[in-house]
């Protein structure tokens, strides 16, 4: 235990959210327990608290709020010190040190062909000068602001050029995002990020600035979600580019300093290559879950039982618009036709409010508000035995833990055949195509209607048990990663940029 | 735009036509091709119903079709109402209003009324103290909790709130039981006045610092209906009940805070239904970093409206058995402008509210390029905004001097000249508010406290002197020129900004 602890970051996930990248966070460390970790958290807003319990084995757990804070990249804590930086942080200063690597940073997001090194030089110069001078007041100048116009006119057609509520968006947004290279970084033995944005950059600084290795895992690919978030999005498409750009950037940077990428399937590796991850570092590995937790009724032998009088279709997801909650509804009402005594478990958090009321008027609209069961559940394990079928409608997944959850407890699944799901189970549960109800619909009627459905369940429930024992199961998945920190830990520090110099 | 085999409907997507108003546009090929994986098109799909060799194919093939296609206009925003603008700024003079309307219709007020000349001095005193303990802690209190309900952190928003209420209620009762203590050694006022000075001083304070908690929820209108119930329970008290006027007053005052505080408090229990949130460490240091310039300006802006009374109460005291001298016919003069400053101030929100959307509106006309030209156009309209103030002064001072005129209410020719030096100093004070507004809106919190500050000098050196030698009556000239000195120097001050508008607004 003397060794120096390992640098997890996290984005909009651990410890503070729920879902499938947290899941993973937490068992990665409670099942490593002969390892020590920092945890940094990139979250949305300061008043979201920790949702995880923290593990004896995480030193210390610090935390990057994006957005409501009075100031960007406004840390809580020792003030003093903030006001002594601010101080420091005269016009002068922001011009002699700051403005260069600043516009070099800019340059490195607005122009398509330009190197990851540029963008992790340039990241590295704001870091440190960051460490003495005020990050609000140098990223909230004037000298910032005519930097930005500056660069963004030199790389824009005449025609094409940002208007100014425009170059006002993307500078504040930048403010904020910036703001993950202003955090102190704790020393640490490797770097682990759990997304290859945001929380990617403090592994690219700390192999720059220390030579400390670091590992970069993707649970959904990170800017293929980041495509389906702009897709909603309202703001302008020059805005919109912008943002890509940004994140495409420090995603292509994140790829290229990470000493390995782990992936969770195929599915995701083909796209981390489309993206710019070098293949020769993908390795796959998938999630893993505890056995202990979640089994099927009987040890060996699940769902046999005939469908009961009101079966039982479970959900387990958060309530926002990539789970496709609103195609559940509509199947629901498809599958209601034929079977009136279906009852619809829909168990998650709220993610979004307003998605959850459209679902809500949903079920109003389509008559179906008393088949329907919202709720969070404390026992999932539980929830998976008592249902008879599990369906995921989502329309973007990696390989998401419920499903193998259900496959662990003897739950058949039907689930839609998006990112990894369809290798996952690999022919042990029903696949239908995303945003389509009655495809939906047809497959889980197939499992709870007619002669020989309990049949088809118990056998394809069997299968998909044989299946995530065989391949999921955590212990897999911590073997993996203790022979990954093993193996980055033993190699040779890479020339640091301070020892450099 | 039908391309598959066998009649297959095209993904959504791909179906443009009835994506209507929200369709974005693909950024490039990737991304058409998450959309068209998350239609279900897989390479499987692709291959068999669309006869491409995989989902990437179909996205290169596709992209510069739908790139081709104009995006659809989004549905303009609804133009905003002026009146409703001009509504929402006068409601926060309508306590007020209500006030003065109810005490010239029913004789009751929730403080002053038919007092000895004494207790009217100490009333006002009392009055006058409770703005300036206040006015800082609930600009500070109020910027605090806007800031945490604006970004929807209402657990924050309640503790912040409630931890400003007992700092400064704490602060109000040790300041006014110091300045009491001080009244009765050095014997400003004798003990039973400065008892009444005090006790409304803290009552009033405690009332302005509870119906901030109401603004912070903006209801405004509560306020108001806080106002009124107050005035009802006096009327009640005093009249039904026959309960002395002034312990009448206090409680009704104090009911009435107490009453903001439940009902803010309610409004705080329905957020946190909604959102709750984790609470936070607050840090002293920081918010006096933060909130120093709205702290200093709430002061300091209370100074400006209410020195010309202390210079009018405390000159030619000579004959008088006290320090302090209430002058009744100089507060009533100065209600006509009051008055009309009530019709007036509604202009100020309406003026920011249409800057702001001006400024949005030139923003997304304007590209980078042009950056003189949008810092040109801001600057005309502000100019504009001005110049269409002009005529409503005229008309809310013709009309309230008017209604006085004929109501007999002006007594006197000093009356007469108080009454109009206070309707030619409220329209600058408006003004100045409309600058300072914008300097706040355009993160220049700390120019706008400068402007009020200095305003704040030149009102009290002026009075003084003036009420010195032309007697009592002449420090109303105090506030005016006070006044000018604020609208002129927060429009120095905002025109610099408006010089660099899209920088600060950039950092506002």
């Amino acid at each position: 235990m003397n060794r120096m602890p390992i640098l997890l970051t996290t984005d909009g996930t651990y410890p503070c959210y729920g879902g499938g990248v947290s899941v993973w966070c937490d068992q990665l460390i409670r099942s490593l327990g002969s390892f020590r970790f920092h945890v940094l958290a990139v979250v949305s807003s300061p008043s979201h608290a920790p949702v995880f319990k923290r593990p004896e084995n995480v030193v210390s757990q610090q935390m990057l709020p994006l957005w409501g804070t009075e100031e960007p990249g406004a840390l809580e804590g020792d003030f003093v010190s903030t006001l002594l930086s601010k101080v420091r942080t005269t016009s002068g200063v922001i011009q002699s040190r700051f403005q260069d690597p600043f516009e070099q940073c800019l340059n490195a997001i607005v122009r398509p062909a330009s190197s990851p090194e540029g963008l992790a030089e340039a990241l590295a110069a704001l870091h440190i000068y960051f460490g003495e001078y005020d990050y609000a007041r140098s990223m909230s100048s004037p000298e910032a602001w005519d930097t930005f116009l500056r660069v963004a006119r030199d790389n824009s057609p005449a025609n094409d050029r940002l208007t100014l509520t425009e170059a006002m968006t993307c500078l504040r947004w930048l403010q904020r995002f910036l703001a993950i290279a202003a955090v102190r970084l704790p020393e640490a033995e490797i770097v682990h990020a759990s997304m290859a944005g945001l929380a990617g950059v403090p592994g690219v600084l700390h192999k720059k600035l220390n030579g400390t290795p670091f590992l970069l895992s993707e649970h959904g690919i990170f800017l293929r979600e980041l495509y389906l978030s702009l897709e909603r999005m309202h703001e302008s498409k020059r805005c919109r580019r912008f943002l890509f750009s940004w994140f495409e950037a420090v995603a292509r940077m994140n790829y290229h300093y990470a000493d390995s990428v782990s992936s969770l399937c195929e599915f995701n590796r083909k796209w981390q290559i489309r993206v710019g991850a070098i293949p020769e570092k993908i390795r796959i590995i998938p999630n893993g879950i505890d056995s202990s937790l979640f089994f099927p009724t009987s040890a060996d032998t699940p769902v046999t039982t005939p469908t009961t009088d009101s079966p039982v279709v479970l959900t387990m997801a958060r309530i926002y618009p990539l789970k496709g909650i609103d195609v559940l509804l509509r199947a629901a009402r498809l599958v209601l036709n034929e079977m009136p005594n279906v009852r619809w478990r829909i168990l998650g958090e709220i993610g979004d409010e307003a998605y959850h009321r459209e679902c809500l008027q949903l079920t109003d609209e389509l008559g179906i508000a008393k088949s329907i069961e919202w709720s969070v559940t404390k026992d999932p394990a539980a929830a998976y035995r008592a249902a008879e079928v599990f369906c995921l409608p989502s329309i973007s997944e990696a390989m998401p833990y419920s499903v193998l959850e259900a496959m662990f407890s003897g739950c058949p699944v039907v689930a839609t055949q998006v990112g990894g799901v369809a290798e996952m189970l690999g022919g042990t549960g029903l696949v239908v195509p995303p945003k389509d109800s009655s495809s939906m619909a047809r497959a889980l009627l197939s499992l709870l209607n007619g002669r020989g459905a309990d049949k088809f369940r118990g056998e394809l429930a069997l299968k998909a048990l044989h299946r995530a024992r065989s391949l999921f199961t955590l212990e897999a998945t911590t073997s993996n990663f203790r022979s990954q920190y093993e193996q980055l830990a033993r190699r040779p520090a890479a020339t640091s940029m301070l020892a450099g110099s | 735009m039908n391309n598959s085999r066998e009649g297959r409907p095209l993904p959504r997507c791909l179906q443009v036509a009835s994506a209507a108003e929200h369709w974005n546009a693909p950024l490039d090929t990737r991304d058409l091709a998450t959309r068209l994986e998350t239609d279900g098109v897989t390479d499987d799909v692709a291959a068999s119903d669309f006869g491409y060799t995989t989902t990437w194919d179909m996205a290169e093939a596709w992209l510069p079709r739908l790139l081709a296609l104009q995006p659809v206009e989004r549905a303009r925003e609804k133009r905003h109402a002026s009146w409703r603008d001009y509504a929402t700024g006068i409601s926060f003079a309508l306590p007020l209003l209500c006030s003065i309307v109810v005490f010239t219709l029913f004789h009751v007020a929730l403080w002053g009324g038919d007092l000895s000349s004494e207790e009217a001095a100490a009333v006002g005193l009392g009055t006058v103290v409770s703005f300036l303990l206040t006015g800082g802690w609930v600009q500070a209190m109020t910027r605090r909790g806007h800031f945490f309900m604006g970004t929807k952190q209402f657990r924050r928003a309640e503790q912040s709130t409630w931890h400003w209420m007992r700092l400064s209620s704490s602060v109000l009762g040790v300041s006014v039981l110091m300045l009491f203590l001080m009244s009765s050694y050095w014997g400003w006022l004798p003990v039973r006045l400065g008892l009444t000075a005090a006790a409304f001083s803290a009552a009033l304070g405690f009332l302005w610092l509870a119906t901030g908690t109401l603004h912070i929820h903006e209801r405004g209108v509560m306020v108001v209906w806080v106002t009124l119930g107050g005035i009802a329970l006096v009327g009640i008290l005093h009249q039904a009940f026959g309960l002395p006027l002034l312990p009448s007053q206090l409680l009704a005052i104090v009911i009435s805070a107490l009453a903001s505080l439940a009902i803010a408090s309610h409004f705080f229990t329905q957020q946190l239904e909604k959102s709750p949130g984790v609470p936070f460490q607050s840090s002293l240091l920081r918010d006096i970093y933060n909130l120093w310039p709205y702290f200093t300006y709430g002061i300091l802006y209370y100074i400006l409206l209410f020195s010309d009374r202390l210079m009018a109460w405390t000159a030619g005291t000579y004959a008088s058995a006290l320090l302090i001298e209430f002058r009744g016919g100089y507060e009533s003069a100065l209600n006509i402008g009051l008055l009309a400053f009530v019709f007036q101030v509604g202009w100020v929100h309406y003026a920011v509210a249409g800057f702001y959307r001006k400024i949005a509106e030139a923003e997304s006309h304007y590209d980078i390029d042009a950056v003189a030209e949008f810092r040109d156009s801001m600057r005309r309209y502000y100019w504009i905004r001005l110049a269409w103030f002009t005529p409503i002064p005229l008309a809310a001072g013709a009309l309230s001097f008017g209604i006085a005129y004929l109501a007999g209410y002006l007594k006197g020719d000093t009356a007469t000249m108080i009454a109009l030096w206070s309707l030619g100093g409220f329209p600058f004070l408006v003004v100045g508010l409309w600058n300072v507004s914008l300097l706040f809106g355009l993160n220049n919190a700390s120019k706008a406290t400068a402007a009020a500050a200095m305003a704040g000098v030149v009102n009290i050196c002026t009075g003084y002197i003036a009420s010195r030698i032309g007697g009592y009556p002449y420090a109303v000239v105090g506030f005016t020129v006070g006044s000018i000195a604020f609208a002129l120097l927060s429009g120095v001050f905002s025109l610099r900004a408006l010089r660099r508008l899209d920088y600060f607004h950039f950092n506002s």
